[in-house]
This record gives structure tokens, sequence and C-alpha cells, in this order.
């Protein structure tokens, strides 16, 4: 087990290596950064001087070895907006991310695990094709599209809750949360709904699928043989085994969530890290960027790995196979 | 037994080639035709916009500026025309708008998914016919890409290209031609050891001419799945990436565009300006999703052409890795970048009568 | 008994009232222990599947849950029919792998399926179904899936502990080889009917319905050495498109005018039952 981990850590410092070398010479060819930071009566000098500065004269591999070395030690380098360093910039991003996200996925399985159990157990029912068909349009229609509508509706329409912004939040050290004010929670309802929305529609097929394979699976019919209240045939034999592929997609969802967070944090001016990519991507921060980016891969990496553990423990005959 | 005669003039009189049992298919299906029909009826005025458009939005001097945010209905002072769905914030004609944008936004998902299915199906016939290591670090740079998620890829690229029509297209090359180069190969990866490729090898015909003249058409259904797939996905990307002020260029709005400048007006209530691009978007995408989901439902039907449609194991599907037919991702493998690992333990548990003894 | 597509598995799981749907018990009616089966409630039904009337699948592979450890599958059985401690009920089902041959039960209690073999799987679900001495299990072509060597084990201890206990057992098969050695009564079925009942003896010995006597004659053995074997010519019917009247007379050499309408089921003296206008003599 220790030596799989091991393995697979090595595998992703690997990819994550690569990508930092593919992001940052891909991001080289990028316009000149100084032109955003001075005023475009500098003259060529003071250009110039700025570019010494802040090292962009120096060769390209130099610059990647350079930003490597820091890199290693938790320097991505500085803003070259703010002149904060990049990854304490994007770390105060974080917890909104999180925060967002969680609340976005605990809410998609909330809502697409029953559901989707619902429309499996009875795939002919009226109600499991209205389902089948709202989850097509929850995992087809853009992602702002569908937060548009929901500020709309809520928002400009009902005018029952706020379109943008945070609300207030509670410090417990330096971590900001909305989720302990009822204020956060009325900002967090609409973006954390349509980051949900799109999810729990996938979360519904996933779970419907499994549920179509495993219910025609005769260890079903030997349990009801048996004697077993129904109740207990679908919470213990049948939960059990659609748990496989639900965690395994909800693992991968939640990665795709925290990239998908970029719009809806874009749509409702959510201060994550999300909106400061989108704000740096358009800005040229270069450094930010990079650093974003690595981060994230970085975290996708690690998320792959739990989902890997994760489906150990759930699969007893995965666990056979890595062991041999 | 009479039947069983029959079957075969029957057969013979119509030879059924992959692509025209997909159509027979597709048409038996009454909400494909629909969408087919949406589809169509979006396309064309979309397409014809420079000419039935009741104005051309981007001549400034036909725009009136005090015709600015104008709700639907309402007549112009100057030239007595009338808004049917509004003004927005530089008195643009809404609808106008709406067809030139439907006309870029279908043109970019076009043009991308048609380079992404030749780059894709190239890569990915190439891999196959070739074997090897050329087919293991082709389908290891696939595997890296699409374990990350397609809006990454595509804000990189355009962090990287800037703005503008054709860098959108690039983008949406680049995150597109991964699946399709996946589920390339693994259709030719079945097609590859069938007798009419073992006859063209035979008769020592030139690689392009097999890989192109032989192998892709028999590779099609599949792929064609994909694009009617993908072709959706393009447009709703296409969309995000304009909404978010990094795609397409002010000069060429999309609908995604036309969205972003509405959205400032939404709250003061003049809903008009975002709501009705927004629903011809949504439109669009949901016409071509019942026309995808069809395709890939008829193809998937028990026919012998069929099973090149789901992957050989070891392949996603490129809805699987993507998340947009999780069913597949359930069926085919585990999870996007893993190959079909979780695939193969999961058929070993449920095939194999047991190791141990 | 009957080949393939007969009804014998459907038979087994309308006893149990496990039909699936689209399927369903459309008339008749099923006696067990004084009771009709078929008008009782769901519940009721529950409260004898796995306790009064047990079962025993095709598939070992299939029948265990993947998921789930022995010790669960097992005590959940038990605890389904009776309140009674876990501790206790854990002892029952530790005895009960004991007394179908499972080496080391303690351990084997907390495998998963995957790791035990199939003949051992199909014991722990003969196991299951001994749990809670049911008076009638049925057995749906047990051994079909195992090793011939195993299938010779399974065979004999299963009708070891039937014999011990008193448990009625029915064994559906298409192996006449298995019947012969293993039932007092056959019911031999066509076409989802049964067409003719009787004692080990009487059907093998003196089959009547034109479709027993073409099985018995398709089996080989020492009498019919250098003879050519006789199958029955023609193939099973669709059950969809079943011909009018009596099911097997496309196939059959007896047919008579009679046979256009369907044979009513007779009982015949011995308690004997038979399905047929034109019995062999």
């Amino acid at each position: 087990m220790a030596v799989f981990i091991i393995n697979r850590l090595m595998q992703a410092a690997g990819a994550i290596l690569v990508m930092s070398v593919l992001v940052f010479v891909a991001l080289f060819l990028i316009g000149d950064p100084t032109a955003m930071m001075i005023s475009p009566q500098a003259t060529e000098a003071e250009r110039d001087a700025l570019r010494v500065a802040f090292g962009l004269d120096r060769p390209l591999w130099t610059q990647y070895a350079s930003f490597l070395a820091h890199a290693a030690s938790g320097d991505f380098g500085r803003s070259f907006l703010t002149g904060q360093p990049a990854l304490q910039l994007i770390l105060q991003r974080l917890p909104a991310t999180l925060e967002l996200v969680i609340v976005a996925m605990t809410l998609a399985v909330v809502v697409g695990v029953p559901l989707g159990i619902l429309a499996g157990l009875r795939p002919k029912a009226v109600s499991s094709k209205a389902i089948m068909t709202g989850s097509i349009l929850g995992f087809s229609l853009p992602n702002f599209w569908i937060g548009l509508m929901l500020i709309l509706l809520f928002a400009v329409y009902l005018g029952v809750l706020p379109a943008s912004g945070r609300g207030d939040t509670v410090a417990i050290g330096s971590l900001k949360l909305s989720v302990l004010t009822l204020d956060g929670w009325r900002h967090l309802a609409l973006p954390a709904l349509t980051l949900g929305l799109a999810k729990a529609a996938l979360i519904i097929r996933v779970t419907r699928a499994a549920t179509r394979e495993i219910l025609p699976m005769d260890y079903i019919k030997f349990a009801r043989a048996k004697g077993l209240a129904p109740s207990r045939v679908l919470r213990v034999h049948l939960l059990k085994n659609i748990m496989i592929p639900i965690v395994t997609v909800t693992g991968l969802e939640f990665g795709q969530a925290v990239a998908f967070a970029v719009v809806t944090e874009s749509v409702f001016s959510w201060p994550g890290m999300g909106k400061l990519l989108i704000d740096s991507i358009v800005t040229l921060d270069r450094p930010v960027v990079v650093a974003y980016l690595i981060l994230v891969l970085g975290f996708l990496v690690v998320l792959n790995l739990l989902i890997d553990i994760a489906y150990m423990a759930l699969d007893p005959s995965a666990r056979e196979t890595v062991k041999s | 037994m009479s039947a069983v005669t029959e079957t075969p003039v029957a057969a013979a009189a119509r030879p059924e080639t992959p692509l025209r049992r997909l159509l027979s298919q597709f048409f038996e299906n009454r909400l494909a035709t629909l969408g087919l029909v949406l589809l169509v009826v979006l396309a064309v005025p979309a397409f014809a916009a420079p000419w039935i458009a009741p104005q051309n939005p981007y001549d400034i001097a036909s725009l009136d500026i005090l015709d600015a945010q104008l709700p639907p209905g309402s007549v112009a002072e100057g030239t007595g025309m009338t808004y049917w769905l509004g003004t927005d914030g530089q008195a643009r004609d809404v609808l106008s708008a709406i067809l030139y944008g439907l006309r870029t936004s279908l043109t970019v998902a076009f043009v991308a998914v048609g380079a992404s299915l030749l780059l894709g199906a190239t890569v990915g016939l190439s891999a196959a016919y070739a074997g090897g290591w050329i087919d293991a670090l082709l389908m290891r740079i696939v595997d890296i890409q699409l374990s990350i998620p397609a809006i990454l890829v595509a804000l990189t690229m355009l962090s990287i290209l800037g703005q503008g029509l054709d860098k959108v297209i690039v983008a949406l090359v680049i995150v597109q031609w991964a699946y399709f180069a996946r589920t390339a190969r693994a259709a030719a990866l079945v097609e590859r050891n069938r007798e009419y490729m073992l006859a063209a090898r035979c008769l020592a015909l030139g690689w392009p001419r097999i890989v192109f003249r032989h192998l892709l058409p028999n590779c099609m259904p599949p792929l064609i799945v994909i694009a009617t797939i993908d072709l959706a996905h393009a447009i709703a990307l296409e969309a995000t990436l304009s909404f978010l002020g990094i795609g397409v260029p002010v000069t060429q709005p999309s609908l995604g565009m036309l969205i972003a400048n509405g959205f400032e007006f939404m709250m003061s209530g003049r809903y008009w300006i975002s709501f009705f691009p927004g629903i011809a978007l949504a439109l669009a995408i949901v016409a071509i999703n019942l026309v995808a989901t069809t395709c890939a439902t008829s193809s998937i039907r028990g026919t012998p052409h069929d099973r090149r449609c789901r992957p050989a194991p070891g392949c996603i599907p490129a809805s699987a890795a993507r998340g947009r037919g999780p069913e597949d991702a359930f069926r085919h493998a585990g999870r996007p970048g893993e190959g079909g690992r979780r695939h193969q333990l999961r058929a070993g548990r449920r095939r194999d009568p047991g190791p141990r003894g | 008994m009957g080949e393939s597509g007969s009804g014998k598995s459907i038979t087994g799981f309308s006893i149990l009232g496990l039909v699936d749907p689209p399927g369903r018990i459309v008339e008749g009616s099923i006696d067990f222990e004084g009771r009709d089966l078929v008008g009782m409630s769901e519940e009721e039904r529950r409260a004898l599947r796995g306790n009064r009337i047990a079962m025993i699948f095709q598939d070992p592979s299939m029948t265990l849950n993947p998921v789930l450890r022995i010790d669960t599958q097992m005590i959940e059985t038990v605890l389904a029919h009776r309140s009674i401690p876990e501790a206790q009920a854990r002892r029952i089902a530790r005895d009960a792998l004991e007394k179908v041959g499972i080496p080391s039960p303690d351990e084997r209690l907390k495998a998963y399926p995957y790791e035990l073999s199939g003949g051992m799987r199909q014991r722990v679900a003969i196991a299951i179904a001994l749990l809670n001495q049911p008076r009638l299990i049925i057995a749906d072509e047990p051994t079909t899936a195992l090793d011939v060597s195993i299938q010779g084990q399974i065979l004999h201890e299963v009708r070891t502990l039937c014999r011990q206990t008193g448990t009625a057992l029915i064994w559906i098969t298409h192996d006449l080889a298995v019947v012969a050695g293993l039932a007092d009564r056959i019911a031999v079925m066509y076409a989802g009917r049964i067409v003719e009942t009787g004692t080990t003896a009487e059907i093998i010995e003196r089959p009547l319905h034109p479709y027993t006597r073409g099985l018995i004659a398709s089996v080989p053995s020492r009498a019919t050495r250098g003879h050519r074997l006789k199958p029955i010519r023609g193939m099973t019917p669709s059950l969809i498109h079943l011909p009018k009247g009596c099911a097997f007379k496309d196939r059959c050499d007896r047919t008579i005018a009679a046979c256009d309408e369907a044979p009513p089921s007779t009982v015949l003296p011995g308690g004997r039952t038979l399905r047929c206008w034109n019995p062999a003599p």
C-alpha cells in the first residue's frame, strides 16, 4: 500500500514538473508584461530597467531554473500587479473557493444520489423520465447560463437572494468562512446552487446507470431470496455496490468543480481563486497564472490519489489487485 | 422458416453501411428529429443574418444612441423599425445581434469540431496503425490532457494566445482533439484485425491509403457521435470563454459576449439584453444534444457495428473523461487518465468465477 | 427437469414470489404447508423466504455480494427472521459453514467472496440456505457452474444434509444423470409447463410423455452402445410464439388430431400426472 502511494506520488511529481515547463514556456510567449505596469509615456530605458528588475531580460531557461528553485520552497514569485507573493495571493482566496465547491458538491450528492436511485429503480416512470431530462439540461447547459437564470429568478425577479459577493464572514484564525453566518449562506446559495446543479446532473446519471447495472445482479435477487427487508436490500446490498462508481465520479467531479469555479466565481463575483485567475489572465499577471495552474494541477493529482485509495477501501477485490 | 430466407434478400437489395444504419435509426426517433428541426430553424437564419437581420448591429452608423436599452416591442424613433427583442446598451437591435452572434458561435463550433475531428482521427488512427512506442507515447499525451479539466486547458491556451476568433478555435481544437484521438484509436484497434484490413495490407497499399481510405471510413460512426456531442460542448465552452471576456473579440461578438454585455443591465431589470441571447444559446445546445443523445444510443444498440462505439478495454470514451456521459464512465472505465484499469478490475470481479481454489 | 428455457427457474422464483417485472403470476396456486403462497401479502412471503423456503442459485460467482464479507451476508439472513443477539447469529453462521464442509469457518467468515473459489462460494450459498432450517430448499442448477469433481461433492453433501434435517428439496436441473441419482420424484417441464410427473423409477423406466421418452432416449448409456443416439428433432419453440395446442406437437412423432387442442393435466393412478393426448404405451 505504501509502495503504491509513493509510486503514485512520484508519477504525480513528474507530471507536475512536465506541466510546469509547458505552462512556463507557453506563458513566456505572451506579450510583454511590463507594458501593463508602466505608463505608456515611459521611455525605453525605463522599460528596460523594469525588465531587469523582474529578471525578464534573462534567457528563458535561467528564468525557469530560478522559478523552479523558488517554487520548490513555495515561492512562485510576486504578482506583477500588487507585488504580493503569488502563492500568498492564491492561498488567501483558497478558502472561499473550497467553501463554494464543498457546499456545491455536498448539494450535488445529497440531491443526485437519491434521485439517481429513484430513476434507476423505476426507469419507465414519468418521474424518472423527468429526472433524466432535467439532468440532460443540467449538464449540457453552460454553467454561467444556469447562474444567470438563477440570478434573474432569485435576485432580480424575486429579489430574495444577493447576486454577488461573499457576505459576512467569520474569521477562525486566518481562515474566513461564510458558512458560519446567515448572510454568508444567503450569498453562498446561488453560486453553490449553480455549481451544484450541474454536478448533481452528472451524479444522477452515474447513480442511475449503476443502479440499473447492479439491480438485475443475482446477488440482489439472492438477498431478496434470503428474506431481507426491502430497505436492507436497498441500503446495504445495492448502495454499497453503487457507491464505488459514485465515489469515483464524485471525486473526479470535485476536481472539475474546482476548475469550473472559475466561471461560477466570475458570474457571482465570488472572491475565490478562480476569479483571481481570470483577473490575472486579463492583466497578464504571469506569476499568479503559473502559480494557480501548478497549484490546481497538484491538487488534481492528489485528488486522483485519494480517489484511488477510496476506491480500494470500497471495492475489496481491488485491494487484492494492488497487493499482487 | 420463411422469415429467415427473406432477410438476406432484403439486405442484399439495400447494402447497409454503418452510416446508413445510424441515419435510419436516427429518424425513427421523434425527439432527435425535433432536435434536428430546431437546429435548422436556428442555423439557417443565423447564417443568413447579413441578409435577413433587421439591422447590422456592428454598423455604427445605423445605431441611434437614443434607442439604447429599449424594452422588447419598442419602435425606433427615426426609422420606425420595431425592436422585437428590445435593444442593448449601445442601441443595437437584440434580435439582429442574436442572429449575428449565433452565426459566430456556430461557425466557431463547427470549424473547431471539424478541425479536432481531423486532427484527432489522424493521431488516433496513426497510433492504432503504428502501435508500439508511437502508440504508447501518443496515448500518454492524450491521457495527460484528458486528466486536466477542459476549462483550464482552454483558459491556459487563451492566456497564451490572446483574444481572437481564430485563437478561440485553436483553443477548442486543443481541448477536443484528444477525445477524437482516443475514440478513433479504439475503433481502429477493433477494425485493424478485420479481414478487409488484412486484404488491404496484402495488396501492399501504402499506409496513408490504408489508414484513410480503408480504416477511417469504417471508424466513422463513433467519431460522428463524438462530433455531435462535442459540437454542443464547443458552443458551450466558446460561450463561457466569451462570457469571461477572453474569447471572441468585441468586433465579432458571439452569444456568450452578448450575454456578458447585458449582464450589467440585468440587476436593474433590463433583462432582455442578456436573456434572449441566453435563450438562443440554450436552444442551440439543447437541439444539438437531442441529436447527439440519439446518435449515441442508436449506435450503441446491439448491432455488430456498434461495438465500435464502445471503446476497447483500456480506452475511455470522450464523454467519460469529460463527465458528459457518466454512464459510460461507469461502464467502461474507472476514470480518465487511468486507462481502463478500473474497468478491468470490475470486469474481473464480475465475470471471473474465482481465482483462488 | 427440462431443457434450457423450459421454465424451470421461473417456477422456482414463482414459489419464492421473486418473479421480476414484467413477469407476474397470472393464475393458479402454490400450496406450502397448507397455505397458498400466491394470495399472500409481500410481507408474509418475505417472512417465509430464506426462513421456511430457501433457494440456492445457479452461479456461485454471482450470488454473493462482492462488497460484503461472508459474515455480514450470513448474519443478516439469520437476523432477518429471528430476534437474537448478533453474537448468537454469528455462531449459527459459523456452525452452518462447518456443516457444509468448509475448513476453518472462523477465517472464512471474515473473507470477501472474491477470496473464495467457486465451489467454496457455492458451499457458502448452501450454508446460507440452511441457516434458518428451512422446510424446503429450491436449488436452481447449483452445480452447473462448477467443476465435475466438485459437482459430485456438493450433490452428495446437499442430499445428506437434507436427509438429516428432513428438508424437502426441489432440484432444478437439465441433467438426467443428476436427477436419477438424487430425486424421489421427477417433474418434467417443456415450454413452460409440467408435462409429466412421477417417481424417479416410473419416469426413468416407463416414461409416458413423448418428450420424456425422447429425453431419455437421447442419453447415451451402456444399452445404447453401438447404436446411434436419437436426438429429439427440431428446436425448442420460442415461448412468445408457441404453436397452438400442444407445445410439443411439431417435434412429436405421436401427433394425432387432438394435439391441436392443449392437453389438460390428467392424474393417473398412483399419483402420476401427465399432459398428453396420445402417451407412449
